[in-house]
């Protein structure tokens, strides 16, 4: 009796096309996620912009604490000590979801800036952290070019 | 026994000829513009959709037998009434091309043609090859164009208005959901580039909808969870650096197995550009949603694969 109720129960799925439900393990993005060391949402910080780069292939989304998100969003380019960014990047992938569609796939880098005073001028902690763990990264070359690029960035419009 | 059974049978044989004489009507309205695309594209959609989907219903004499027919009836209606191929004119260009790229996504996802239409139907069986040749064509469809100075001139517009822009009441949308001002203080969980309509977009989710990422307790999503999307213009330049350009709309989906079980136990909610229209003519525009994110059943009906910060 049992037998016969598992194979009826077996065939109705069959023909009802039934199929289990996909787990968490497969629609988290796992490539794009942050190592949880990072602790990015312990920072609280608001999406300043995004952007795209068609050549590299690549997304970021740019972040600020309230004094950066302020500024950007004031259209003012006044940088004041205690401002905060994080830069995060990935390589695009094809959205498995929506073809028409690139979400982000490997994350490539965070970079945070810190803003700081001293003996009232403005000093820029740049920090670049590289791979899927974002292990620091010491080397320093082009880094006065990535605070720039940072600070340039306009903020998009909200209504 | 034997007669018993003979009575039986004559019933349900009486039952079933009694039944083909009550019969929805399937109308055949005019043909007032028919899809335009090249021959083998068209052929494809003709072959497959143009059923349920198209004036042109051409149905089968095995179509025709009570009772399937009222499901098929049922079909042609719930389906031109999303997707018409034979009022094509009645669309605005820009709605044409979106309506052409969820087409081919429903294929792409199985959930269309119909399972039981496709089976009967095996005429109507969309082959990879066919897929490849849809999808060509709506990529060949994508121009991106740098330096757009409609897309600039649109966002600088914007720029402007922001100035001298005051708080207003906060907007509802037409099914009752009211805007939520708060989402840009949320996580992000992730982004996405729509080559198909040229924008680019964040989605946002509320501490239940991060909370549950890092638990994976994703499908369902819990009771409480708030997604947030929100869209702009991509604005490229010549070196292929796309940022944000015009604000184009936000749109929400709030869980809630309770109060929305009619749509799925989500409430789906859209506001556009910076002055937040509410979408739609009706509350009625959630069927829409609701048939757009259908093939995405078995993932609680969300499309983002959520990224863990
Ligand atoms: C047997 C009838 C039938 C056939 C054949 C069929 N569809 Fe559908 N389609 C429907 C119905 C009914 C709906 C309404 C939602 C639902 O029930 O899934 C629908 C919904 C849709 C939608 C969503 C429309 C909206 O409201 O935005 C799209 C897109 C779509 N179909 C595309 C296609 C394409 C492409 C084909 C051919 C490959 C196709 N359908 C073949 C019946 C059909």
């Amino acid at each position: 009796m049992k037998v016969i109720f598992k194979i009826l129960l077996a065939s109705l799925a069959i023909f009802s096309g039934c199929k289990p439900s996909p787990g968490a393990d497969v629609l988290i993005n796992q490539k794009a996620s942050l190592p949880e060391s990072f602790k990015l949402s312990e920072l609280h910080q608001k999406v300043i912009t995004s952007f795209i780069n068609n050549r590299k292939h690549t997304t970021s989304i740019l972040y600020g604490n309230n004094q950066a998100y302020a500024a950007a969003n004031g259209g003012t380019s006044i940088r004041s000590s205690g401002q905060s960014f994080t830069l995060v990047t990935w390589q695009q992938q094809d959205d498995a979801h929506w073809f028409g569609a690139r979400i982000p796939g490997d994350l490539i880098s965070a970079e945070t800036l810190h803003l700081a005073d001293s003996c009232s001028r403005i000093i820029y902690h740049y920090q670049k952290f590289k791979g899927k763990e974002l292990a620091k990264l010491a080397d320093t070359t082009g880094n006065a070019a990535r605070v720039k690029f940072i600070l340039s960035q306009q903020a998009s419009i909200m209504p | 026994m034997k007669k018993f059974m003979f009575i039986a049978a004559s019933a349900i044989i009486i039952v079933l000829i009694s039944l083909q004489f009550f019969r929805p009507e399937i109308s055949h309205p005019p043909v007032t513009g028919d899809l335009q695309a090249p021959t083998n594209v068209k052929a494809i959609l003709v072959r497959a959709c143009y059923d349920c989907h198209s004036n042109q219903t051409n149905l089968r004499w095995y179509d025709q037998v009570q009772p399937v027919y009222w499901q098929v009836a049922e079909h042609v209606r719930q389906g031109r009434k999303g997707l018409n191929f034979s009022n094509w004119d009645k669309l605005s260009p820009m709605d044409r091309k979106g309506k052409l790229w969820e087409a081919v996504n429903q294929i792409e996802q199985g959930a269309m043609p119909i399972k039981s239409y496709a089976f009967v139907h095996t005429d109507a069986k969309v082959s990879k090859q066919d897929l490849e040749v849809l999808k060509n064509y709506l990529i060949g469809m994508v121009h991106e164009t740098p330096d757009d100075t409609a897309k600039i001139h649109a966002r600088n517009k914007q720029l402007q208005a922001k100035t001298n822009q005051t708080q207003q009441n906060l907007p509802e949308s037409l099914n009752g959901i009211t805007y939520i001002p708060d989402y840009n203080n949320w996580q992000v969980i992730s982004t996405s580039d729509r080559f198909d309509n040229g924008t680019m977009r964040v989605i946002y989710g509320n501490d239940v909808a991060v909370k549950a990422v890092k638990e994976h307790h994703i499908n369902p999503w819990p009771n409480g969870t708030i997604f947030a999307k929100a869209a702009w213009d991509k604005l490229e330049d010549k070196q292929g650096n796309v940022t944000t350009g015009a604000f184009k709309q936000v749109e929400f989906m709030i869980k809630d197995n309770v109060k929305y079980r009619t749509t799925n136990g989500w409430g789906f909610a859209r506001f556009k550009t910076p002055k937040l229209k509410p979408y739609g003519k009706d509350g009625m525009f959630t069927t829409e949603c609701i048939n757009c994110h259908k093939p995405m059943k078995d993932n609680d009906f969300v499309f983002t694969f959520p990224i863990k910060n």
